[in-house]
This record gives structure tokens, sequence and C-alpha cells, in this order.
């Protein structure tokens, strides 16, 4: 039951007999006739019980993009449901147009649409609806919430698709590249071409200019089919804000466009977010809908409050490919979860496997390492810089043990590391 | 049938579930507060009924904490003397003429509700009167002839002796000092003063004057010789009219006493009624359509929480040394960096090739990365101003 605005304009014109008729009987008996005009509504208005709800709510949507999602509401009753209705959606939806008035003749449907804006990404969900219908007399209402659940999945943005032509671009003009600038173990024989001005003598192909009139060259490709294995860590470490982004969500950025470029580039891509167990997997084996399932996986993923136990990696990379892999770790460089967790499994990982350990670089340490204003910020500075320190020192101790550091502002992540991505497929070490 | 765009599902909803479970939900949700009222609202009901039965009032014969004066009332009642307490004035007056003189009027009025008039009457109306803790109108009502005389400090420790000779004060040999002090021809428990001595205890003609309420509270009427004080003091006549005057008796001077008289008759009803539309109108607000939605917020961590920690600790145990060796090792490694010399080089080589490099005197970067003088806060600061500005000099953005 629900009072309505006209019961209480109602309510203060109740004070004319209180005055005309000053006492504490006329003061029970106007109460008395209020309170049962509104039992009256509430009798004379139809069951909000009787309506059936059906929702349809888009499956997916990407973070930052609007979409609608449907309710319909059947009255199964005798009599007609007029009122007002209130889709709970979680605030984070950003759902707009949730308040709605109702009108349903008995028998019939009526279809409300609710925008929904993201604002966080992950399974957004609905957990009720709750129905007034208003009695004839617009005085009260019945009130009733029914279950009607449903969710949507908000994908991760991929903001980094930017950089993606600039990047296909370069992935491109290694194609049928002159081999020699690049000569090393591993790159693929493409094709022959006639010699053009400018190409390195070198790369010549005696043999079949022999056969031709022409000085004809060798072509190479860089090779295909290799297997990239993301890592990404879903630990403690990657809860942490970085310039207003969580370590997780820039290391699901790198990761897309890692992911579409290597696929692109003809290579497979596996997929893995890990802290102590797996938390999502995507394989290779179905090419083409790669994107539409790593997003799909990533969306639900949210930053585990345990420590990585990365002793279990090497068994889930095995599980993954057998093969030499460019195996790419999202992770933290954060010294104590580093050394004790990574350290000792990584000289084994990288005499199989080419190893990228890819972190975010945290901009507000240099800006506070570099200033000196006052004694609070020199101590704050001094802290930045030993906190730097230790992370080269870390750096090179990863370095040492043959894996490639790609150390990068939030913004900058994703773009290095696919430059790096492209600077080993060109020089032939995958 | 509803067109459904890409990727879309129809879900229907489960049928909500039925009335009664509906009410029986709302009943366990509501019930722990429905207790809570109800213990309220007996708690507040016994209250009431148990202020209703006990009289709050100091002295009053009804009311048995320390401060009142059952145990006298009982034992009076005891001894066979009636003992009477009238409401208001008229109720007084009446009880004093249906006993037609044979009784005691009790006047106790500390706030002194009552009019010269209203004490002139009952003064006319009382034959046999003890007055407890009197001012000046009722004196001069009553007794012309006693006058107070200010107030002395109660002093349990020691009593002051009777020393008079009035029958109701034979069994008395001393009581407690102090009190409203009284100066009048005949008197009891005497205390000297430079104009004269003056009485705890005064009596002229028919009327008694108690200067202390202690003679009569059940908290204090054992101590001493208070007990046959009030006993004889008291039951004299065969009733004792025990009045003592409330703010109802107070005859008002002015032409209204309350600004509530002069308003008429509906406006309090009409306040009642707005009260109880306000009720009505939170009820209206109160209602929420549907139950709060959660959100179920992620973890938020500051990157740089720890830097910041140990800045603190650093500031909190003034450890210069160690933010020294910090900036500098810090700054080596830039210079370094900047010169191109690779990790292995020493501080030493480092700071011989930028003074070569950059033309800044060497005995200056000498002092600078090696410094011996950074012992204070201030002296850090400075230092690490200097060192900023010296890597700018050098280039090192």
């Amino acid at each position: 039951m629900a009072l309505h605005r006209r019961f209480v304009w109602l309510a203060l014109a109740g004070l004319l007999p209180v005055v005309l008729w000053p006492g504490g009987w006329t003061i029970a008996a106007t109460l008395f006739v209020l309170l049962a005009a509104a039992g009256l509504d509430v009798v004379l208005a139809a069951s909000p019980r009787t309506v059936a709800i059906e929702r349809a709510v888009p499956r997916s949507v990407r973070l930052g993009e609007p979409a609608t999602a449907h309710l319909y509401l059947r009255n199964t009753g005798s009599r007609r449901l007029r009122g007002r209705a209130r889709d709970g959606w979680q605030p984070s939806a950003g759902a707009t147009g949730t308040r709605f008035a109702v009108d349903l003749p008995p028998g019939e449907r009526r279809g409300f649409a609710i925008g929904l804006l993201p604002v966080r990404r992950g399974d957004l969900a609905v957990h009720h609806t709750t129905l007034r219908s208003a009695g004839p007399l617009g005085l009260a209402s019945r009130q009733l919430t029914h279950s009607s659940p449903g969710s949507v999945r908000v994908l991760p943005p991929f903001h980094a698709k930017r950089h993606l032509p600039s990047k296909l671009q370069r992935l491109r003009e290694l194609d049928g590249r002159a081999a020699i600038q690049v000569r090393g173990a591993g790159t693929e024989f493409d094709s022959l071409r006639d010699y053009v001005r400018g190409d390195d003598v070198r790369s010549i192909d005696w043999r079949a200019t022999a056969r031709r009139q022409n000085v004809v060259v060798r072509t190479w490709r860089p090779e295909r089919d290799r297997r990239v294995v993301i890592v990404l860590d879903t630990s403690r470490t990657s809860a942490a804000r970085i310039a207003d982004e969580p370590r997780l969500d820039t290391g699901m950025e790198a990761a897309l466009l890692l992911a579409v470029l290597a696929e692109r580039g003809g290579d497979r891509v596996d997929f893995l977010a890990y802290d102590r167990r797996p938390r999502a997997r995507v394989g290779s084996a179905s090419k083409g809908v790669m994107l539409t399932q790593l997003v799909e996986s990533m969306a639900p993923l949210e930053p585990e409050l345990i420590e990585a136990d990365f002793s279990g990696l090497p068994a889930q990379v095995r599980a993954i490919s057998s093969h030499r892999s460019l195996l790419v770790l999202l992770t933290a460089l954060d010294s104590g979860a580093v050394e004790e967790g990574l350290l000792p499994i990584l000289p084994a990982l990288a005499s199989q496997h080419v190893v990228v350990i890819a972190a975010v670089r945290d901009p507000e340490l240099d800006l506070l390492a570099s200033d000196v204003s006052d004694t609070a910020a020199v101590y704050r500075a001094a802290a930045a810089a030993r906190t730097l320190q230790q992370r080269e020192a870390l750096k090179e101790q990863l370095r040492a043990v043959g894996a490639e550091v790609v150390d990068a502002a939030p913004l900058e992540l994703p773009p290095v590391l696919a430059d790096t991505y492209i600077r080993l497929k060109a020089t032939g070490r995958l | 049938m509803t067109r459904l765009s890409d990727g879309e599902r129809l879900q229907p909803a489960a049928p909500p579930a039925s009335a009664g479970s509906t009410w029986r939900r709302r009943w366990r949700a509501a019930r722990l507060w429905v207790a809570i009222a109800v213990l309220v609202g007996l708690a507040a009901l016994y209250y009431a009924l148990a202020q209703g039965a006990d009289d709050g009032r100091a002295l009053s014969p009804g009311n048995p904490a320390p401060e009142g004066a059952q145990a006298v009332a009982r034992v009076l009642g005891d001894h066979g003397v009636t003992v009477e307490q009238p409401r208001d004035l008229d109720a007084a007056l009446a009880a004093l003429s249906a006993s037609g003189g044979h009784s005691t009027l009790l006047l106790h009025d500390p706030q002194a509700y009552l009019g010269r008039d209203q004490l002139a009457r009952l003064a006319r109306a009382s034959r046999h009167t003890v007055l407890v803790t009197p001012g000046s109108p009722q004196l001069r009502a009553f007794a012309p002839g006693i006058r107070p005389a200010g107030v002395v400090p109660e002093d349990a420790a020691s009593p002051v002796d009777a020393g008079c000779a009035l029958p109701a004060v034979a069994e008395t040999r001393n009581a407690a000092a102090g009190g409203k002090m009284y100066r009048a021809a005949t008197g009891c428990f005497a205390y000297p003063t430079s104009a004269g001595p003056a009485y705890g205890y005064a009596v002229e003609g028919t009327t008694t004057v108690l200067g202390n309420p202690g003679y009569l509270a059940n908290g204090d009427v054992l101590a001493f010789d208070h007990a046959p004080l009030a006993l004889r003091t008291l039951g004299a006549e065969p009733t004792l009219i025990w009045y003592q005057p409330t703010i109802a008796d107070h005859e008002s001077t002015g032409p209204a006493a309350s600004p509530f008289e002069l308003l008429p008759g509906w406006v309090s009803p009409a306040l009642g009624w707005l009260m109880v539309f306000g009720v009505l109108a939170i009820c209206w607000r109160a209602r929420r359509d549907g139950p709060l939605v959660p959100e179920p917020l992620p973890v938020v961590v500051p990157a740089s929480e720890t830097a910041e920690g140990l800045a603190r600790l650093y500031r909190d145990g003034h450890a210069v040394g160690a933010a020294v060796a910090a900036l500098r090792s810090a700054s080596l490694a830039r210079l370094a960096a900047h010169l191109r010399l690779g990790h292995g080089s020493s501080a030493d080589s480092i700071v011989a090739t930028a003074a070569k490099e950059s033309g800044i005197p060497g005995p200056r970067l000498r002092r600078l990365y090696f410094p011996d003088q950074v012992a204070t806060e201030a002296a850090l600061v400075a230092w690490a101003q200097e060192l900023h500005t010296v890597e700018k000099e050098i280039g090192i953005p």
C-alpha cells in the first residue's frame, strides 16, 4: 500500500471540519473517513499480482555505449491496471526511464524501453520490478515487487583499438620485405620478385636469376602460425588504480590490442586470466570470433584479493601450448610479489618460450620524485625515488633471466606492447 | 510477436509469490520492530501508571522518597490524627471550616504560589497553623511578629540544642542545625547573630514556623530528635490539613496569564490535526517504490600508497640519512644514463665525467654528491633543491 499526493491534500482539507467543529471526536471521525476512503481505493485497485513480466535484455554492450532493454507487462487479471512501475537496475547500469506510468487494459500487453548507459565493466543485474496499482479515487495504491531477474554483460571498452590501424600497417610492412635487413633464425621464404633499385644485393637469388632475363631477389615474410599466450594477472596487485584505471583494465586493453594484432599477423592467440587458479581462458581454436570471445570472457573479471601464485603457471602454459610460444605476462612490478612468485619460475619459462613481462608504470611516482618544495615533499621524493630504483633493479633482474620487460604508463602500455610484439616478429624471435 | 534485436532474449519472470506468503514474509521482516514498539509502549504505559500512583513533591504526605514526608503522615495517622491533603485553596478552606476549628493547617508553599488575599483568607479560617520554611508574605499573613533572618548552611554533624521551654519541644533535646532562620519573640534552636538570636523553630500565638524541612522529611526525620518534634508540632489537633499549593492556585495578577487562553477554541484541535496530517505526509513520502538496489563495488587501491607510506615512515623517523641516500643514488643513476655511462660505473667517475661534460665546477658537484653536512631537515630540503637545480643545469629533463 502506498499513499498518493491527492490523499495528503485531502488530509489537509480535513482541517476544515476540525476547525468548524473543534474537538477530539471530529479529529477521530475525519481520520476514520480518510482511512476508509484510502482503504476502499486499495480494495478497488487492480491487483498487481496478476501482471506477468517478461524482459528482453541485450546480451552484451560495450562499456560507455548505450543500449536498450525492454520490459513487457501483461495484465492477466480482469481489471484495468493503472499506476506506475519501477525497474530496479543497479546504479552503475546508468538506466534511464526506469520509472514510468503504466496503463494495462485486461488481457493486454505493453512494452517499455529502458535506456542503459553502463559505467562499469562486468555483469550488471536487475533483480526486481515494482508495480503500483492506483485505485479509482486516486488516493492510494497497492504495491508489489516482482522478482524479474536479468543481466547484461558489459564488455571492456577496448579504447586501444584506435592504435590498431597504425600497428597493422607496420605489420603489413613486414610482409614481403627483403629479408636481409632482418636476417635471423626463423624467417620464412615467401616469394621471388624482380630486383628494384634499393634492394640489398645480398638477397639476389642467383639461381633464379640465371633462369630468367631479369635479376630476381628473394623476399621473406615473417613466420606465421606462431603461438601467442597472453596471461593476465588478476591477483591483488591488479586492483591498484593508476591514472584512474585499475591495472586489470589497462592489462585488458593491452591484451585486446595484442590479441587482435597477433591474430591479423597470422598467429594463434590464447588468453589466460590467472592468479592462483585460472579465472578465464580463451583458446585459439576458433578463429574469426576470437575478439568476441575474448571480451566476453574478460567482462566479468574482477581483481581477486589474494596473492598471485605463479608456481602453477608453467603447467597452465604447457597445457595451452607445448611448442615455443610468445608468453606475454601482464602483471605488476611490485618487488615483493614478483621476486618471490615470478623470479623462481622465470628461467624455466624463458628457456622454453619468449617471455615478455608487461607492467603499468605509475606516472604519479615520477611526479612525486621530482617535487622537492618542502620537507614533506622531499621525503615523498626520496620514497618515490627508492620505489622507482627498486623497480629498475627488478627489471634488470628480469632481463638477466631472459625476459623482455615492457614498462609504460597506462595509456601507453597497449601500443608499446604491440610495438614489442612487432619488433620480436620482425627480428624473427618468435 | 515481439521483435527482438540481435543478441536479445526474452526472459519471462517467475509469477509472484501468493498473497499469503508475501504477508508472511513482510511479517517476518517487521516482527522485530513490532516487538520493539510493543515493548516501548508497555514501558511507557507502566511508567505513566507508576508516576500517577505516587506523589513526587517534596514534603508531600504521599511521597515515600527521602525528601517526601510519608513517614510523619503515617505515624500521625496511626495515632488517630486524620491527615487530609486538599488539592487547592477552596478545598483547604472547606476542610478548615468542616473541622470546626479542631484542626492544624500545615502550609508548605516554597514557590509562593499563594497571593496576599489568599493567604489572608487562609489565616482567617485557620486557628492552628504550622508554616514550613515560609517567606515574608506568609509570615505577614499568619504571624506578623516573626521576620525572616536569612539562611544558615545545613550542618548535619553538630546538632543544636533546643534551649527553650515550649511544650511542643519538651521532649526534644537537639535537632539538625541550619535551614531558614527567623527572628521572633519565642523560638528554639537559636543561632546567635550580632542582632540577637535567630531561631529555626519560632512560635507566635497559634502559629508555628519550621525553618528546616528536615524536621519532617522521610530521610531526616529519624535523625536527632526530629521525630518527637514533628509529631508534637503536627499532632496537636485531631485533624491535620496538609496543604501544599500548586501552580493551579496561583492567582493571576495581569489580564492574561497564558497566551493560549486568548486563542480561539479551534486552534488546539487544528494543531492536533496538523500533527496527524504531518504523520500522513510522512507516510506518503516515506514509501519507497521498491527495495533498494545494491551496487557491488570493486576494490579500489591507490597505487602509490606504498610510496606514500614509506614517505610517512621517513618523515616520522626523521630519516634524513635514508632520504639523502635514496635521492643521491637516484640522481646518480639519472646522471649515468644521461652521460651514457653504463651501470657499472662508480659514483666518482660519474661525478668526474659530469663535471667535465657540463662545465660545473668539480668541487661543487663533489660537495653535492658526497654530502656530509646534511643533518637537519632544513639542510635536507636545501640540498635536495640544489640537487634538482644542478640536474636541470646538466640538462636532465
